[in-house]
């Protein structure tokens, strides 16, 4: 099958995929707009701001005039006054005599306005009529002459608006140009390459580890804790403090704003001048917040007297066909209908749906390894148990790209009576088994 | 169409392969003419499939084009790579991956041809979700 550069390429389930080349195009013309832009604003910039100034600096040459008469010279924009120091002087050179305002090289362009109008009231009063002061001329312009020599940092620290623009346009330009009509194959291979570069230049530990299983993660940050009974403490991937903190702030701000309008519909009625509208506002608000509050605290309340879960596991990473041992360590104080260990395998899958990332997960295994009925939790005696369980001789190994997911965990799950049910889980890695192919088992 | 045809062979005519094993085969072009034909890239890759977007990764890759000189690109080509360990081929229910053997043809005036031929590494049987009931 052959195929031209199109629009739109072939529908994926609901969702159309663009098309690369088309894409491509659009992002380097807006890639070479912002290109030229930046180029055209830098230009611009030296012009007025910095070569006016860098010649008067160095090329201007020192000469003597004679103060005539200052002034604040004032100019109206739509963000109010403006100001700038004016000052006349004279001066005579090759036998001309020459009487201009100045003050520094920008207001030869117009500029040099800022506002302050006491300010510049300062600097005039430097100047006084009739004596002699320094000045500096431009040879090749005689009538052009400055009796102060700025360094305005600020145009020069404003060039890096557009260096900005243009760098970073101009290695998005390159790095599209490069990959202007290459194949995906390509692009993916020339990725895989500079990753390896990157990895090998700063001596990653995990390079071997994922050159000897790519695409699955490393379960170097899951194996630093040796356990007490077993090998490993297995870290947990959920924690829930920062939702719950989140929870409760949120319900707090949301309860004040609603008494603060409940108090003041209550005025209004008071004052026999009632605000409908804000009682509209005000009334369901409380009802929302009062909801808030039952919610928040049944959430809260789910891991009241809940202390802290440890699972150690006998060997890290996992194979299929495996079988481990866990050591299951709950304290607390509380009573609760069930509490078990769950081995999980799910499935995640993350798409753009418009400019959205959304993430699908499924759950493709599940199997109870551990399970208390009515368990009851005390300080004194924490909950202890320590069980083996088998990974799935033909499991699908913890796989993890892009977009794609393939993940393994233990899962610690309690519901209690009055509590809503909790979860606590530890991620596993599984790699696969490398067994040789026996004959008619793949497809 | 231009008249150009792949044919992809790999060797023993296998769809199955475990971790670390040899995977070979020899690629042949026919075309009428020499410049019917102005790059090929062959890759041995795996890529995703279903409810997320795709992924893809080359674990084995050729070009041969114009940077190569004047070579005749319809000549066979043989190309042979261990394979990794991993990601094995999989079926899930939201996730699939599948490898393949993947000749792109890049034909005059920007069109190009995709050839491919698929094959499983490992033994992954295909995911069930817990609560469908057993056939």
């Amino acid at each position: 099958m052959s195929r031209r550069v199109r629009f739109f390429l072939k529908k994926r389930g609901s969702r159309r995929t663009g098309s690369q080349q088309t894409g491509s195009f659009g992002w380097m013309l807006f890639l070479a707009s912002l290109f030229v832009g930046g180029w055209l604003l830098l230009i611009f910039m030296v012009r007025t701001e910095i070569v006016p100034e860098w010649r008067a600096n160095r090329h201007f040459r020192p000469h003597t005039c004679t103060v005539l008469t200052t002034r604040v010279g004032e100019k109206t924009t739509d963000e109010g006054k403006l100001y700038r120091p004016e000052v006349k002087i004279q001066y005579e050179l090759d036998g001309q005599e020459h009487t201009i305002w100045t003050y520094n090289i920008a207001q030869f362009k117009g500029g040099g306005y800022s506002s302050g109008q006491e300010d510049k009231e300062a600097v005039i009063a430097r100047f006084t009529a009739g004596q002699e002061f320094p000045c500096w001329y431009d040879p090749d312009r005689p009538s052009v002459a400055v009796v102060y020599r700025s360094r305005a940092w600020l145009a020069w620290a404003m060039l890096l608006l557009p260096a900005s623009f243009i760098t970073i346009s101009g290695s998005g330009l390159g790095y599209a140009w490069f990959n202007w009509g290459a194949s995906a194959e390509r692009r993916a291979s020339l990725a895989r390459q500079a990753q390896r570069a990157v990895q090998l230049d700063r001596f990653d530990p995990t390079v071997m580890a994922s050159s000897e299983y790519p695409f699955i993660p490393t379960e170097a940050d899951l194996t630093n804790s040796p356990g007490v009974h077993l090998a490993y403490r297995l870290p947990v991937s959920n924690t829930v403090a920062g939702a719950m903190a989140s929870l409760i702030v949120g319900t707090v701000l949301w309860n004040l704003v609603g008494l603060f309008f409940l108090i003041l519909m209550v005025q209004s009625f008071v004052r026999y001048q009632p605000e409908w509208l804000l009682a509209a506002i005000a009334i369901p608000f409380a009802v929302a917040g009062g909801y808030l509050i039952r919610y928040t605290v049944r959430r809260v309340g789910g891991y009241a007297g809940l202390g802290p879960t440890l699972l150690e596991i006998s060997g890290h990473p996992l194979h299929p066909g495996g079988t481990y041992t866990i050591n299951l360590s709950q304290s607390g104080w509380l009573d609760l209908r069930m509490l078990e260990v769950v081995l999980a395998c799910d499935e995640r899958a993350t798409f753009q749906q418009g400019t959205n990332s959304r993430t699908n997960t499924r759950r493709v295994y599940e199997t109870t390894v551990l399970r208390f009925d009515k368990p009851s939790i005390r300080p004194e005696t924490s909950l202890e148990a320590e069980v083996k369980f088998t990974v799935p001789a033909h499991a699908m190994h913890s796989f993890r790209s892009g977009h794609n997911e393939v993940c393994w965990r233990l899962i610690v799950r309690g519901e209690g009576p009055g509590r809503p049910p909790f979860e606590r889980d530890f991620l596993l890695v599984v790699r696969p088994s490398l067994q040789p192919l026996q004959q008619g088992q793949a497809a | 169409m231009n008249g150009c045809q792949v044919q992809l062979l790999i060797d023993g005519d296998r769809q199955s392969f475990a971790p670390g094993e040899t995977l070979a085969g020899e690629c042949r072009l026919d075309a009428p003419r020499r410049d019917d034909i102005e790059a090929i890239e062959l890759s041995i890759m795996w890529y995703t499939e279903g409810t997320g977007d795709e992924d893809l990764a080359v674990h084995y890759f050729e070009r041969r084009g114009p940077e190569n000189g004047r070579t005749d690109l319809r000549e066979p080509r043989r190309f042979s790579t261990e394979l990794p360990n991993s990601p094995l081929s999989y079926d899930g229910v939201i996730v699939k991956l599948h490898w393949c053997v993947r000749v792109r043809v890049f034909l005059p005036r920007g069109k190009d041809m995709l050839v491919e031929a698929p094959f499983q590494l490992g033994n992954v049987p295909p995911a069930k979700l817990p609560e469908e009931p057993s056939a």
